[in-house]
């Protein structure tokens, strides 16, 4: 069996800096995290659970724990995970891109680029279709580049009438 | 060496559940139902929408739902579009989870709170742990455990695609899970023949000439002996099964009253037949089991359609 390294419950520190994070860039209100732990495992990635936190010391051999939150990218920069903003992306103010219609969310979801200019920071954004949270993309110089990583895509032929 | 060569699939089948002719009601319609496909059926992800909502939006695409008589969050499906339930963007979405609606019964026999420590000891793919994630609103602990490493990447795919944040998961043995906290409610969805799934998966290998239950009823009761330790007092374990075998059912039922468990009622609003107390194999082994073994619930594909199910309630006294 793979040794696995633990998970650990993030300082407050480590919290206040993650909170701002995501309020800063993506206008999360703090108060929907409440009820939740933010964990650490490994260097680059953050979790997030909504169970007993004490259930990490007490049963050995966790595999995972709630659902990764955050990445850090190869150029250090945080990286929502798709899962993380279909389940919270709902509470998110900006650096939204609002897709037009199903073409590019179809392009979109099946990790495709869409080239339009869109009004959002540069960077890691929330892209939603209608009322749908489809993940998260990576916005430059007027492309946005699917970040929904394959085991979250669509089928393609879905759309294909 | 396969017995019954010659014989072609419906006869194969016949032969196979031969032995429950005499404890099974209505037997030749049980019968003609094993042969028949499977309805298509879902169960609404409330995490992420509302069913009125995931109606409305399948219908639009040429779906038509229909809210099952066990519990509003499961539909029957019907379609005639080709690609089916798995190809959806409100599945990918994780809108709703693919799920036969007898499997929505051992989930609901538990009745899980928030807030509770919950053990799902064999666990993958994780419709139920998902389901019981769905009834604690995300609030509490459960730990999802099975021995499969591969099941458990479905499993995981699962829990991401519906969004669920409070359930850690472990991979091993459940007759050997170890854990230093007990917990409030255990689900055992225990490895088994899978004789009743023969509508979902016609390709079952159904070899009259042997049959595995008797290994089975082995290694489930061994996860039965565990359940108990992990349990706290008057916690609740939920045991289910997808077989008609007793020696599976009602064998197991007897030997956790053995050990110390008390069976309860489990109230179900679908047609159902008692656990069996008496019953003959096919080598004329005669079998006997302790009267409580009745208060456990059989589900026959013939009465409402559906797939077969065991499912036994107990409390640890
Ligand atoms: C009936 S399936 C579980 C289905 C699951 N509860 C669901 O609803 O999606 C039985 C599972 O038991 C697992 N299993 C088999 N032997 C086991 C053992 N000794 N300990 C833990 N899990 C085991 C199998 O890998 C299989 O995933």
């Amino acid at each position: 069996m793979p040794s696995l390294e633990r998970y650990r419950v993030c300082s407050d520190e480590e919290v206040k800096r993650i909170l701002s994070f995501l309020e800063e860039r993506y206008g999360f209100p703090r108060h929907i995290f409440e009820g939740y732990k933010f964990l650490v495992r490994g260097r680059n990635s953050i979790w997030v659970f909504s169970g007993h936190p004490s259930i990490l010391e007490m049963i050995p051999g966790i595999d995972a724990a709630g659902i990764r939150a955050l990445h850090l990218s190869i150029r250090k920069a945080l990286k929502p995970t798709t899962i993380f903003l279909q389940v919270f992306g709902r509470y998110a103010t900006k650096n939204i891109v609002k897709l037009q219609n199903e073409e590019e969310a179809v392009a979109f979801m099946s990790g495709g680029s869409i080239a339009r200019r869109y009004d959002v920071d540069d960077g890691f954004v929330i892209v939603k279709f209608g009322d749908d949270i489809l993940g998260c993309g990576f916005y430059s110089d007027g492309v946005l580049k699917s970040k929904v990583p394959k085991t979250s895509r669509v089928k393609f032929e879905w759309f294909k009438e | 060496m396969m017995l019954g060569k010659g014989l072609n699939y419906s006869q194969r089948v016949f032969r196979y559940y031969e032995r429950y002719k005499d404890i099974i009601p209505g037997y030749d319609e049980f019968l003609s139902h094993l042969l028949k496909p499977l309805p298509h059926s879902i169960r609404v992800n409330t995490l992420k929408i509302s069913p009125e909502r995931l109606i409305q939006r399948m219908e639009a695409k040429g779906f038509i739902l229909k809210q099952s008589k066990l519990h509003p969050w499961f539909f029957e499906v019907e379609y005639t579009e080709e690609r089916g339930l798995g190809a959806t963007l409100e599945h990918t979405l994780g809108y709703y989870y693919v799920q036969e609606i007898v499997s929505g019964i051992p989930p609901i026999a538990l009745d899980p709170k928030p807030w509770e420590v919950i053990l799902d000891m064999a666990a993958a793919p994780g419709s139920k742990t998902t389901q019981i994630a769905q009834m604690m609103g995300c609030k509490g602990t459960i730990v999802a455990n099975d021995i499969s490493r591969e099941r458990i990447k479905a499993l995981k795919s699962n829990l991401d695609r519906l969004g669920v944040t409070n359930t850690v998961i472990t991979v091993c043995d459940a007759r050997r899970f170890r854990s230093s906290i007990l917990f409030d409610r255990i689900l055992l969805d225990a490895p088994c023949s899978s004789e009743a799934t023969i509508r979902k998966d016609p390709s079952l290998q159904l070899d009259f000439s042997y049959r595995s239950t008797k290994w089975f009823s082995r290694l489930q009761k061994g996860m039965v002996e565990r359940a108990y330790n992990l349990l706290k007092d008057d916690g609740v374990l939920v045991y289910s099964v997808c077989t008609f075998a007793p020696e599976e059912c009602e064998e197991v039922v007897e030997h956790a009253l053995k050990i110390g468990f008390k069976i309860e009622q489990v109230n179900i609003p679908l047609k159902h037949m008692e656990g069996i107390v008496e019953w003959v194999d096919e080598k004329g082994r005669r079998y006997r089991f302790d009267p409580d073994v009745s208060r456990s619930i059989r589900i026959y594909p013939h009465f409402e359609d559906t797939g077969g199910m065991f499912i036994a309630k107990f409390r640890k006294v």
